[in-house]
């Protein structure tokens, strides 16, 4: 049991690492998001498992600790959840308007460019089909379009978080214990939320939960130099700079299908296949090794924090769920806008800017 | 339902052309080599075409590999994939079990059935597109995968898994991406070959050589039979890979 004490230090200055690379991931996700970019070549994503969902979703959990202790103490635990709520409610209105302008447009299409040849993959004919039944199950987060998966599991997250609060402020230790424990009967008992109109929910909450609450847990350090400082960091260090290079070579063989042949066969049978929905341990270890080193290597006074050309991520950085919406919407005008009038690598560098120059617009716009 | 009578008449009255079935087509087939070679032998079907008599080549799959949009069987890849063969092997014939809207975990069970009556040589697997379309959970797709895999395995039977079809339109709607990655993890890590349909037909239409822009019956048909010609010309070419691989590398 730890003694109840203040999260957020006064004095000190807002930690732009943060928002910096909360940003960064906005960014990312947006690139990542429109399908076959050549600008996503620029994200984490292709040089190891981990990609931006875990920055996304370990900084929510940090943000959101931030955030939310700050109220919890100056108001109270009652006023803490319905300030948690309102956010709730934010995010669930934002996903259904991006629903129904992703129904659009791909109502549109399908009217059109129907092809038989594509008899399997026309899902969305089921919603035009039927959409009295299918609109409940969008309601209910069940069903959503590929791609629309990251709200509706910040929804989930971030229903949970005023006991998640309470939890990591009463025994932080024991909910750290308690959210790996989940996350581990969540791939062993197969948790996990049931989709429509049938499986699960690509993003598992209560696997990822662990990155949520991890980040949480973190922030009820800031401040004040974490347990992961006290550690000498030598031995920290390589091994994570070993897991990097690892995932870099096994990801580079996923690109270049001839380097196929240097993962020997008892290795593939090891860590083949690294499942996202349930955030695969390769996934997590691999996120953890980049946070260490990051944290190890940037400092919060380092300089390129301060630079003109940062300022912008950090703007996004910190409206990030208006940024994160409206680059989802962003996503999709640009892939329709790519497919039906041109997807030349130059048109998907050129969709690629005008979309960041727009989320960092709205970022200021916000300010 | 008019619809579709309306597509099947059409589709029939195009296959019943003597230039459809034809040779020469627009669509060059040629792709990085790549994206249709395989490490993994196939020794039972080198084993096979070597002892001389006839050999069933086994395809098992949804929409695509029965012909859907090409307008019947003859047209899809399956038969065209045996007859780019019929110089090198000319004993294989095809036989297709295909339904439309069957997931992975439906089609273990055919497979099961398949494996019960005879002994299979060569299946080739075609799957993905469902399970995307529906939401199945990677895992229990890369169980049933898995599942089916070893038992044809354990019957002596080599395995082929073909991953979805690509279209930039159908990305839009579908999460393709993630169960084709997941597939080739799962080929990998059971030693079989995957065939890269999704990344070929990627190759051709970020090339600019295919387009799905044909908003006719007629034209939408000439697409996709070119589609399923060069499909079967780039599998027919992983498969002679496979062989190869199998007669250079003997156990």
């Amino acid at each position: 049991m730890e003694p109840l004490r203040p999260v957020s230090t006064p004095g000190r200055g807002r930690d732009l690492r943060l928002d910096f690379f909360r940003g960064l991931a906005l960014v990312f996700i947006f690139l990542n998001h429109i399908p076959h970019n050549v600008a996503s070549w620029l994200t984490n994503r292709n040089y190891g498992f981990s990609d931006a969902t875990e920055i996304f979703v370990f900084l929510s959990g940090y943000s959101a600790m931030l955030a939310y202790a700050a109220v919890l103490d100056r108001r109270g635990l009652v006023v803490a959840t319905i300030r948690v709520l309102r956010r709730v409610w934010q995010i669930y209105a934002t996903h259904i308007l991006l629903f129904v302008v992703y129904t659009a447009e791909i109502a549109w299409i399908a009217e059109r460019y129907m092809n038989p040849l594509f008899a399997d993959e026309m899902r969305i004919a089921e919603f035009l089909d039927r959409p009295h039944v299918v609109l409940i199950e969008v309601l209910l987060l069940k069903s959503r379009p590929a791609n629309m998966d990251v709200l509706p599991l910040y929804v989930v997250l971030l229903l949970a978080f005023p006991l998640v609060l309470v939890a990591i402020r009463r025994a932080s230790i024991a909910t750290l214990a308690a959210a790996l424990v989940l996350y581990v009967a969540a791939d062993v008992f197969r948790l996990n939320l049931s989709a429509f109109p049938s499986g699960e929910w690509f993003f598992n909450p209560f696997a990822w939960q662990l990155l949520f609450v991890l980040g949480a847990w973190c922030a009820s350090w800031h401040g004040r130099p974490g347990p992961w400082r006290r550690i000498e960091p030598d031995l920290p260090v390589a091994r994570a700079t070993g897991m990097i290079l690892f995932a870099a070579w096994i990801t580079a063989t996923w690109t270049f299908p001839h380097l196929a042949w240097t993962v020997p066969d008892w290795l593939a049978r090891v860590i083949y296949p690294i499942n996202k929905t349930n955030l695969d341990v390769l996934r997590l270890l691999h996120f953890l090794a980049i946070a260490y080193l990051v944290v190890i290597l940037v400092r919060p006074e380092a300089r390129f924090l301060r630079w003109r050309i940062t300022a912008p991520f950090i703007r996004c950085g910190q409206e990030s769920l208006a940024v994160f919406c409206a680059s989802i919407f962003l996503s999709f005008t640009a892939h329709f806008l790519l497919v039906e009038i041109d997807g030349s690598p130059l048109a998907q560098i050129g969709a690629s800017l005008a979309g960041i120059a727009i989320l960092f617009a709205l970022a200021y716009a916000l300010a | 339902m008019r619809r579709t009578l309306a597509v099947l008449v059409i589709a029939t009255l195009a296959a019943l052309r003597p230039a459809a079935g034809g040779d020469p087509l627009p669509l060059p087939c040629e792709a990085p080599a790549a994206l249709s070679e395989t490490e993994f032998p196939l020794r039972h079907l080198a084993a096979a075409v070597a002892s001389g008599g006839a050999v069933r080549v086994h395809f098992v799959g949804t929409a695509s590999t029965a012909g859907a949009g090409v307008g019947g069987p003859e047209g899809a890849f399956p038969a065209r994939t045996v007859a780019a063969l019929r110089e090198r092997f000319p004993t294989l014939a095809p036989s297709v079990a295909a339904e439309r809207r069957r997931t992975a975990e439906d089609m273990v069970a055919v497979i099961k059935a398949l494996a019960a009556a005879e002994r299979p040589v060569l299946v080739v697997w075609q799957t993905g597109t469902t399970d995307a379309t529906r939401n199945v959970d990677l895992e229990s797709f890369g169980e049933a995968l898995e599942h089916a895999i070893t038992l044809l395995k354990a019957r002596g039977a080599d395995v082929i898994l073909v991953d979805p079809q690509f279209s930039p339109r159908s990305e839009a709607m579908v999460g393709l991406e993630r169960y084709q990655e997941y597939m080739e993890q799962v080929a990998k890590r059971n030693g079989v070959p995957l065939f890269r349909r999704y990344d070929l037909m990627r190759h051709w239409v970020e090339s600019g050589r295919l387009h799905f822009n044909e908003t006719d019956r007629e034209g939408q048909l000439r697409v996709a039979r070119q589609v399923h010609d060069c499909i079967g010309r780039q599998l027919a070419r992983l498969i002679e890979n496979g062989v190869d691989a199998a007669l250079s590398r003997p156990r």
